[in-house]
Formats: C-alpha cells, sequence, structure tokens
C-alpha cells in the first residue's frame, strides 16, 4: 500500500522543440549581439504589456478582450508542463494588472468622509493582495525540485554531525521516540552525536540520556528560549554540521545521507531544510474532517513555495528538520536572538552574509501537528509577530548582500502575514454598501462585472493550476479568516514596536474528552457571520422593495456577501473540536509482522498502523484473538526478526489492536528503528492528495461551511441549556506559557 | 546491489539510484534497569525450550518399549526350559518352533554370507537420497518424512526407508507399528518390497521395526561383510527411474552410513546451528571425503534444521556455518513447534500445519533436492 510518487514526466511538444532549437541558436551569437537582442526584445515586452494594460476598452470590447483570455486559459490548463505555467501567469497578470489600472484611474473619486474611509480602504486591501499575488507567482512559477546528492567516498572521510533536540516542557515520552530515532540515524558511529538541549533541566532526562548513552546539555537559566539553548550548545559542542529536530519531530534514519551530500557539493551551502510533515492531523483537518483528502496548510508552504524560494536561493530555515554547516552559523553569530521567528531571521542573516541556503521537498522527518485550535493560533501568532519584528528591524528591500530575487521572496514572506486588516476589509466590503449605502466603486455595475470577474477567476484558475495539489481552492481564505483577527493586533503592534514583548497565550492541550465548541476562540467569526448574514437579509429586503438603478450594484453585493457568508460559515465549523479518542497518535503503515501466540503458534500478519505503545495489525482469515492475551509481535528487517512483547487489547473481524508490554531500552530502540525509522514511510503519503478542482473545493467548503452553522446552533442550544441548569463546564484554563 | 526495502521505495520515489546508500547498524550499550526485565518476557521462552526435549523423550520412550518387549520376550523362554518333564504341548509345540526359526536363521546367515561378498549388484534405477547427521536429536526424521512427503517425480513413488534403530520413521509417517520391519525381514531373506507401508498423504514406508539386541546386531554383522547390502536390497525392489527413495540413518558414524553413503546419490546432512553440530562438522566432511576418495560420491548438501531466527546466536552461527560450506548450505528450516506437535497428534505437519514458517522452508528445500536431482548426471554403476 505504500506507494510511491512519481515526477510528472513532461513529453517535450513540437512547440518547446522548436524553442529548445531556437535557444540554441541563440546560445552560438557572440556575446554584445545577444545582449542587445535580449535587451531588445525586453523592452519591446514591456512596451507591448504596458500598452495591453492601458487601453481603455469600452464594456463590450473589454468583455470580449476578458472573455478570449479566460477561454485560452481554460484550454491551456490541459496542457502539463512549466510552459503552460507561465503563459498562463501572463494572462492572469494581463487581467489582473488591467483591473488595477483600472481601477486607480477611472473608479476613485469619493465624496464625503464614509465613502473616501470604505472606498479608500478597500483599495489598499485590493492593492496588498494584488502584490501578494504577484510576488507569489514569482515565488512559485518555477519550483527548483532540487534532487538530493547521496554521499560519495568511504565513510571514514564523512564530516561529523551534531544533533541537536531541544526541549523545555514535553514529556520524556514524547521526546524517546526522537532520541531514539536520531540515533539511529544511519551514519558511522563515531562522526555522529545526538544530544540533548534540556532546558528544563529535568532529573528524568538526565537519567535516561545516561542510560542510552546520549548527550545531556543544560544552561543555568532560559534566555532567548530556543534560540539561547542553540547557541549555548554550540558553544560546548564540535561537529562540523548542526541538525536540528524538534522535541517531537523524529527523524528518518535517512536523514544525514539525504542532507549532507548537498553541502560536500556547494561549500557556500549553510542550510538545508526539508519539509515539516505532520503525521497527525492539525485542527482544521480534525475539526472539519479533510485529514488526508484535502492538503494542509503546511503543504503548501513545505511543498510549493519553499521549492520555489529554492530557485532564488531564499529557502528560510523553519526552525526543525535542518541541517545547517556550523561555521557560517558561528560567523553570524548563532541562531538570531533579536526576533521570536528566530529561524527566519537566521537564515536571512546567512544569505546576507554571502552563503546559500537549499531546500529539498523530501520529507524525512515527522511530527505531531499542534493539537487544539487555541494551541494553533498562539503558533502563529507568534509566527506573524517575528515576521513583523524582521520586517521592521532587518527590512530585506534594504541593506546589503542580497539579490534582488532573495529580496523579493524574503519580503513576500514577511508580506503575507500582514493579511489580517486586508482579509476583513474584504469580509465586510459589501456591508458597507448595503447598510450605509456607500459609494465606495465608481463605476457602472457591470464595468465592474466585466473589469472583476477576469482578474478573480484568472487568479483563481492560475493558482489552481500551480498550487492544485498543495492547496485547494478557497481554503486560502478560511485559513486566513481563522487567523485574521487574532494576528491584526500583534502585527500592527510589532511594526510600531518591534522590542514590545507581548504574550503567548498557550493552552495545555492535550486528550480532550468531549466534544466542545471553542466560543471564545469563535467569537470573532460569529460576529463575522451575523454582520453577513443581516447584510444579506437586508440586502433582499431592499432589493424586493426595488431600489431604483441600484439593482445590479445590490445583486454584485450580495453574491459577494454569500461568499462571504460561506468562508466565516466554514471557520465557524474549525471552532468546533472534535472528540479525541487516543491520546497517542497512530501513523499508517503496511509491514509485514509475525504473531506468536503463548501457545507457541505462529500466524503472519500485516501492520495497519502503528505508535511508540502500540500496534494494530490485519491476521488472515479472520482470526480472534482475546483481550488481554499476551503475544510476541515480531516485525522484519531484511528477513531479521525482532520480537516484542505485547498484550492483545482489542480483536474483531481479524482487526486487532495490541500494546506493547514493558519494552526493554534495547527494544525500545529496535521498535523504532522498524517503524518510524523507515526512510519511506513520509515520502510516500506526501503531495498524494486530490487534486484540486475549483468548483468541488467550492462545494466542499460550503458543505463544511453549512455544517458549521448546524454545530453553532447546537452548540447555542446547549448553552442555553447549560445557563438554565447553572451547571455551566469552565473552559480549560488559559495560561501566560512559552510555546515553542 | 538490489534492494528491495525501505530506502530502495524512497529513492525510486523520486528517480534516483539507491546503490551508494550505506546501512550501519550502530551498536549501543544500553544500561538497563532492573525492572525493565519482567518475567512476563520469559514466560514464552521455556515453552519454545520445553518443546525440543519432546522429541527425544519420545525417541526414548520407544527405545524403552523395544527394551520392555525383549525383556517380555526372554521370561517367555525361561518357563520352557525349566519345566521340562511335566511340560503341557503348547510348551513342546513352541519349543519346536522355536528350533525352527534358529535353524532358518543360520541357514539365511550361510546363504547370505557365501552369496555377498565379490558381487557387485545393479545399480537400482531409483533416486536415493540419504538424510544423515553427525549428531542426534537435529530433526533427521522429520526432515526424511517431509521429504518423502513432498519429494516426488511425475510417474513414479517415493518411498522411505528407515534405517535407524530408533524406529521413529513411522510415527512421523503415521504407519501402523506392529509389521514386520526391515531388520526382521533381513534376517529372515524376506524382499522388502511387500512390506512396505502405507504412510500419510501417499507415502510409502519401510520401518527399521521392533527387534531384539541380538536380532539388531546380527543384521549389522551382514553390514559389516557386505558392502553391498542395501545396494542389493534396492536392487531386488525393482525400482523405477521415476522412484525416489529417502533413506532415514541413526546420527554418527555407523555401519548403515557406510552401506547409505554406497547407494546416495544425494546426500542431506542435518544440523542445527549451535557449537555441538558445529563441532561435528569436521567429522561429516572426513567422512565424505572419504567416500569422495574411493569416486562416484553423491552429492551432499547441508541444511540447517530448527533455527530460531529471533536470536543473534543463532543468526550469527548461520553465518558461520554459511561461510565455512558455502553453497552446500541448501538453506535453513525454522524452528516452529507446529511440526513436533503434529506428530504428537499423529498428523503430517506438511497437511495439517501448511502455512507454519517450518513447512514453508521444507517444501523450498524439497523443491531445491528435486531440482538437483533433475539435473544430476547418475552413474550405470556403483564405485568399488
Amino acid at each position: 500500500m505504500i506507494e510511491a510518487s512519481t515526477p510528472e514526466a513532461v513529453t517535450p511538444t513540437r512547440f518547446q522543440r522548436w524553442a529548445d532549437a531556437a535557444s540554441d541558436r541563440l546560445e552560438s551569437l557572440p556575446q554584445t549581439l545577444r545582449r542587445v537582442l535580449v535587451a531588445g526584445v525586453t523592452m519591446l515586452c514591456g512596451l507591448l504589456a504596458l500598452f495591453i494594460i492601458t487601453v481603455p476598452f469600452e464594456l463590450y470590447s473589454q468583455c470580449i478582450f476578458a472573455l478570449g483570455c479566460f477561454v485560452a486559459a481554460l484550454v491551456l490548463r490541459k496542457i502539463p508542463g512549466r510552459l503552460t505555467v507561465l503563459i498562463l501567469i501572463g494572462l492572469s497578470l494581463t487581467a489582473s494588472l488591467r483591473y488595477l489600472y483600472w481601477r486607480l484611474t477611472s473608479t476613485l473619486g469619493f465624496e464625503g468622509w464614509v465613502d473616501m474611509l470604505f472606498g479608500y480602504g478597500l483599495v489598499m486591501a485590493e492593492l496588498y493582495a494584488m502584490i501578494v499575488l504577484v510576488f507569489g507567482y514569482l515565488q512559485t512559477a518555477w519550483p527548483l525540485r532540487r534532487k538530493p546528492v547521496l554521499m560519495s567516498g568511504p565513510p571514514s572521510e564523512w564530516p561529523t554531525v551534531d544533533v541537536f533536540i531541544p526541549s523545555y516542557n514535553e514529556t520524556l515520552d514524547i521526546v524517546k521516540v526522537t532520541i531514539f530515532a536520531a540515533q539511529a540515524i544511519d551514519w558511522p558511529q563515531d562522526k555522529l552525536r545526538v544530544h540533548v538541549l534540556d532546558d528544563g533541566r529535568r532529573e528524568d532526562f538526565r537519567e535516561f540520556c545516561e542510560q542510552i548513552g546520549v548527550g545531556y546539555i543544560v544552561r543555568d537559566n532560559n534566555r532567548h528560549a530556543k534560540a539561547g539553548n542553540l547557541n549555548e550548545a554550540l558553544k560546548v559542542t564540535s561537529g562540523e554540521f548542526v541538525t536540528i529536530f524538534d522535541a517531537d519531530h523524529v527523524p528518518t534514519r535517512s536523514f544525514l545521507q539525504v542532507c549532507v551530500g548537498w553541502f560536500i557539493k556547494d561549500p557556500k551551502l549553510a542550510m538545508l531544510q526539508t519539509p515539516h510533515f505532520f503525521f497527525s492531523p492539525d485542527p482544521f483537518e480534525k475539526n472539519l474532517n479533510t485529514f488526508r483528502s484535502v492538503p494542509n496548510e503546511g503543504e503548501l508552504f513545505y511543498g510549493l513555495v519553499q521549492d520555489g524560494n529554492d530557485l532564488w536561493n531564499a529557502t528560510f530555515f523553519c526552525g526543525s528538520c535542518a541541517v545547517i554547516r556550523r561555521a557560517p552559523l558561528l560567523e553570524i553569530g548563532g541562531v538570531a536572538v533579536e526576533t521570536v521567528t528566530e529561524d527566519a531571521h537566521t537564515a536571512l542573516k546567512l544569505n546576507r552574509a554571502g552563503y546559500n541556503t537549499a531546500y529539498l521537498a523530501i520529507p524525512q522527518a515527522a511530527g505531531l501537528a499542534t493539537e487544539s485550535l487555541s494551541r494553533h493560533i498562539s503558533q502563529r501568532i507568534r509566527w506573524a509577530r517575528g515576521m513583523a519584528q524582521i520586517f521592521r528591524t532587518d527590512n530585506p528591500l534594504f541593506g546589503k548582500g542580497l539579490k534582488l530575487g532573495q529580496r523579493l521572496c524574503y519580503l513576500n514572506a514577511m508580506l503575507h502575514f500582514f493579511y489580517g486588516l486586508p482579509r476583513l476589509a474584504f469580509l465586510t466590503a459589501p456591508l458597507a454598501f448595503l447598510f450605509f449605502d456607500a459609494q465606495i466603486f465608481h463605476a457602472s455595475a457591470l464595468m465592474i462585472t466585466a473589469y472583476v470577474l477576469p482578474h478573480i477567476l484568472h487568479a483563481s484558475l492560475t493558482n489552481s493550476s500551480i498550487q492544485g495539489r498543495f492547496r485547494h481552492s478557497f481554503w486560502n481564505e478560511v485559513y486566513e479568516t481563522v487567523l485574521a483577527w487574532y494576528i491584526l493586533g500583534p502585527v500592527l503592534m510589532a511594526l510600531v514596536n518591534p522590542k514590545f514583548g507581548g504574550f503567548n497565550v498557550t493552552d495545555k492541550g492535550g486528550v480532550i474528552d468531549k466534544k466542545y465548541f471553542e466560543w471564545k476562540l469563535a467569537r470573532p467569526y460569529i460576529v463575522l457571520l451575523i454582520l453577513n448574514a443581516a447584510g444579506l437579509i437586508y440586502g433582499v429586503v431592499r432589493l424586493m422593495e426595488g431600489a431604483e438603478g441600484a439593482t445590479t450594484t445590490i445583486l454584485i453585493n450580495l453574491a459577494w456577501t454569500v461568499y462571504n457568508l460561506i468562508i466565516t460559515s466554514a471557520s465557524v465549523a474549525v471552532a468546533s473540536e472534535t472528540r479525541q479518542v487516543r491520546s497517542e497518535p497512530r501513523v499508517a503503515a503496511t509491514l509485514p509482522m509475525r504473531l506468536t501466540r503463548a501457545d507457541g503458534s505462529v500466524v503472519d500478519g500485516v501492520t495497519q498502523d502503528f505508535s511508540q505503545k502500540g500496534l494494530g495489525f490485519l491476521l488472515p482469515a479472520g482470526i480472534d484473538l482475546p483481550k488481554g492475551e499476551r503475544v510476541q509481535i515480531s516485525l522484519f528487517r531484511n528477513q531479521q526478526l525482532s520480537v516484542f512483547p505485547a498484550v492483545i487489547m482489542f480483536s474483531r473481524d481479524g482487526l486487532l489492536g495490541a500494546q506493547f508490554d514493558q519494552l526493554t531500552l534495547r527494544q525500545q530502540s529496535e521498535l523504532i528503528r522498524l517503524t518510524f525509522s523507515r526512510a519511506d514511510t513520509w515520502a510516500s503519503t506526501w503531495g498524494n492528495g486530490q487534486v484540486d478542482t475549483p468548483l468541488s473545493a467550492l462545494r466542499e467548503v460550503t458543505g463544511i461551511g453549512l455544517r458549521g452553522i448546524y454545530e453553532l446552533f447546537k452548540a447555542t442550544g446547549m448553552e442555553v441549556r447549560n445557563l438554565f441548569r447553572r451547571s455551566q463546564v469552565s473552559p480549560s484554563k488559559l495560561e501566560n506559557v512559552l510555546d515553542k | 546491489m538490489n534492494r528491495t526495502d525501505d530506502i530502495s521505495n524512497l529513492f525510486n520515489g523520486f528517480g534516483a539510484s539507491a546503490d551508494s546508500y550505506l546501512d550501519f547498524s550502530n551498536q549501543f550499550d544500553y544500561k538497563e534497569r532492573p525492572l525493565a526485565f519482567v518475567p512476563a518476557v520469559s514466560k514464552p521462552v521455556p515453552a519454545i525450550e520445553a518443546a525440543e526435549p519432546e522429541i527425544d523423550l519420545s525417541a526414548k520412550k520407544l527405545a524403552q518399549t523395544v527394551t520392555e518387549s525383549e525383556a517380555n520376550l526372554e521370561p517367555e523362554l525361561a518357563p520352557v526350559n525349566a519345566a521340562q518333564s511335566g511340560t503341557p504341548l503348547r510348551h513342546l509345540l513352541a519349543e519346536v518352533a522355536l528350533a525352527r526359526r534358529a535353524e532358518a536363521q543360520a541357514r539365511n546367515e550361510e546363504a547370505l554370507r557365501q552369496v555377498t561378498p565379490h558381487s557387485r549388484p545393479a545399480k537400482t534405477r531409483a533416486h536415493v537420497i540419504a538424510v544423515v547427521s553427525a549428531k542426534g536429536g537435529v530433526g533427521k526424521s522429520t526432515l526424511a518424512s517431509a521429504l518423502t512427503t513432498a519429494l516426488r517425480l511425475e510417474g513414479g513413488q517415493t518411498l522411505a526407508i528407515d534405517l535407524d534403530p530408533q524406529n521413529a520413521l513411522q510415527y512421523h509417517l503415521g504407519a501402523a507399528p506392529d509389521v514386520l520391519g526391515m531388520c526382521n525381514a533381513s534376517i529372515m531373506g524376506e524382499k522388502w518390497k511387500p512390506l512396505l507401508l502405507s504412510g500419510s498423504a501417499g507415502t510409502l514406508l519401510l520401518p527399521y521395526g521392533a527387534m531384539t539386541e541380538e536380532e539388531r546386531r546380527t543384521l549389522e554383522r551382514y553390514l559389516e561383510n557386505d558392502r553391498y547390502w542395501l545396494a542389493r536390497q534396492l536392487a531386488s525392489m525393482d525400482l523405477g527411474e521415476n522412484d525416489v527413495v529417502i533413506l532415514d540413518t541413526p546420527p554418527g558414524r555407523t555401519t548403515y552410513l557406510d552401506q547409505v553413503l554406497m547407494v546416495a546419490d544425494q546426500v542431506l546432512v542435518v544440523t542445527t546451528a549451535d557449537a555441538a553440530c558445529f563441532v561435528t562438522l569436521d567429522q561429516m566432511e572426513h567422512l565424505l571425503g572419504e567416500r569422495m576418495a574411493r569416486g562416484q560420491a553423491p552429492l551432499c548438501n547441508y541444511v540447517i534444521n530448527q533455527f530460531d531466527s529471533s536470536r543473534v546466536f543463532c543468526r550469527d552461527m548461520h553465518e558461520v556455518i554459511k561461510r565455512r560450506l558455502g553453497s552446500r548450505l541448501l538453506g535453513v528450516v525454522a524452528l516452529d513447534h507446529a511440526v513436533g506437535e503434529a506428530m504428537a497428534y499423529g498428523q503430517n505437519p506438511l497437511l495439517e500445519a501448511e502455512s507454519s514458517p517450518a513447512c514453508q522452508d521444507m517444501l523450498i528445500l524439497s523443491d531445491m533436492l528435486k531440482a538437483q536431482l533433475k539435473s544430476m548426471v547418475v552413474s550405470e554403476f556403483y564405485a568399488s
């Protein structure tokens, strides 16, 4: 069942072959002639583009032009290949820039402060969206798709590597898996040094590290959290390379051999990042039940954006699952401590110092996603705040050491987090007209349609083509809506005063016993939902009353309001936390296994999933075992068996679950070697979700939205009932805790 | 190096080759906490060890019954001699019968002694596979019975002949125990073919038979005097070229082994992955070497039986034996109690516990021997 995903084979079409031949002929021309030719063509293209963008069309011709472009886009979409993507981007940019030019020149003419407030506000939001769109195209149009370089030469010549596992408040149970897996990495024993950096200075960690023979590093303070921890550890270690894994990111055994090769090939390479892969669902996937069917939020970033950054040599460090060369890191003064996103800042500094950074889109480590929505939100707040801090204190547009491509990529990474205000503006804009009758758009409704629709549709289509495997349409809006209200404040604060520490409110998380509704968190979405619903009703009423001349305007605004309703109701659905049955997430995997019963009989079976503590498996011919029976489970590695004692937990129709029974340290290590350390488990499920089609995505999000509204009503009903009974269950305490 | 494991899956996923990937199995010294060792873990272990002596115990029991039956015979004779005067008719008749039998025996011995020494019998057309071992308790009879069940050539029969005084093969194959065995038949000059019993799964078997100590020694004297005794017996069975004969032998260097090495086309040496068997490998190789020096040596193969792959020691021993024997080591049969238990319940393991790992291994072994057998060039005559 473990399938490997093969990259798309691009068959050269006749056009591409002609293009190759033409470029070959071009290469053969002398230098100066070539430069002149290139400059000439660029200028010609520029003039042409300018012409296309600025020529004013009347309604009819604009419609024909837009329709033509859109039809072309729909047709071209079917052809795979990088050239198609470029053409689609070109068409989208044409539509969007035409819209922007027309918007800025023909539609701004406001009277009255209400109009001006809403009007200019909307234009600013649209400008932001346009910039992010253009930069996004730049970032993702041509992902590098770097292939790993394997180690050559004898192991005695391989470099020394320090593996750092920083930990603060995670339990030993979770970190144990990472430590064992780090020990099991395929690398010469004398050149691999594993260190646990314990900022909690806990006795059980120290004892454990001593028992299994890994390094244990502590410091006497907790300044600068993880960055400070890493810097202190750098002082007492000496390996040529440094690898960092968060406490719950478990590496595979092939991690180093896959990653270190590039450092040997490129002496200027300072940092290589690999994806953060999660084998448990994040709050969106859990609460909306979209695990492994809709790509999760991180997949766009790790699957596409970083790969695109790699082309421009602008990959940035993400705090874990990366290899860094020690010398450049020490040169820039260690891990950056000035901002709370110390990882991105460190990479920026490395790039400024002239070093290269790289990205391999192959997941070689996996961890746990954030368990609850509140934890998720506080993590994103931290990232947003940190990015705003870097924007203020170390802006990539200024300062030396960066190339243009790097500047724009870093800038886009930071600008991405400023979506708070624009998103809220988009979610409330139609209400300005519906409630206050504000004339925020000076153009006839039809003209608006003729310009806005192509812009939106092209952007949607092009993004779907580029990102389809990594993000489905309209989910962008859902993710942004969920976080918009929460990151607005911290980002503004950080922009104004980057030194302000702020506080992170973190929920302890863990096992969620029953289904409940995060009222406190969902408040902003509920407010937006109610506003938009009210706007819808009001607009319908006005329509029925028959306002003169404004019918089409009302209709357009109503359509926009409905769209907003779908998005906000989907966000409300995210706040309805589902019950978490297992306290420990399982990894789905199919491995051969052997079961030995107490009477000595042996049965061969196949695993369904595994975790640190237990195993789920299938036996043939529906063999059932009684609960509580002691068995021995054997797993294979290259014909060799390793045996683990276990107790059957449940058994039904040949599907059984067992829990491992007090394993020795060696057995635990062996178990992790045979399960978590397998090199192909994460890579086989990466990027294998359903490819996006905008219409079905819209249908899905609408369905989720309806469910969200239903959950909201149900929860409201329960709350009202509880109020009558006066037995309110208090929500989990929120504490000021430094999250990771 | 062709890998079919997680590394190759990973590398195939992005279209690269995993040839230069190196595996490291770094060994670490873990300081286990004493509480970590729980008795529950060791519980199954005694079960495994207990299984092994079972077969030996049963063998001992058989030996016991044999000696008991011997003891039973002798008191019968005593009353006859003691009460000569007032003896009843039946005792007189018994005396006469006994005398008659002794005379026949003597005649036979004489006849055999006269006939045998110099004439070489014709080589039987059937394929002969001998299952031998240097040490006892390695599972020879089990393997022999498995081969008898599994190895069959088209258009021919497979029969097993038990040359081990332990007389255990009949229990493996589920043949009725109280009949005239090979030993008695040989002493009385009876032919073997009509005495073949049918065992489970359509096998044919000639058991060693229950005999007295005296009778056994007599038989062994025949063997010592006549190098071609077994060859003669096989020749008299008139077997076809698609027939296969499996010979089960007693462990160690015995006169049966010399006979068997004379007639066998293939020899399968059974050993286990431990030190005790390893040190006897020398002995076996020496013996086979002697045979080879005399020309027309049989094809020798080794198999490791009762292999417990969960123990590192066993795996290491396997490696050591593999290095020593090279391609002569045909394979490994896993330790599996289903096999021993099948015999205890009077069942043929290859029929009852087909899916057990040991049975799979035995079937593979049988196929390999069959393939060898088919490709062998068999000579027409016996060597001297």
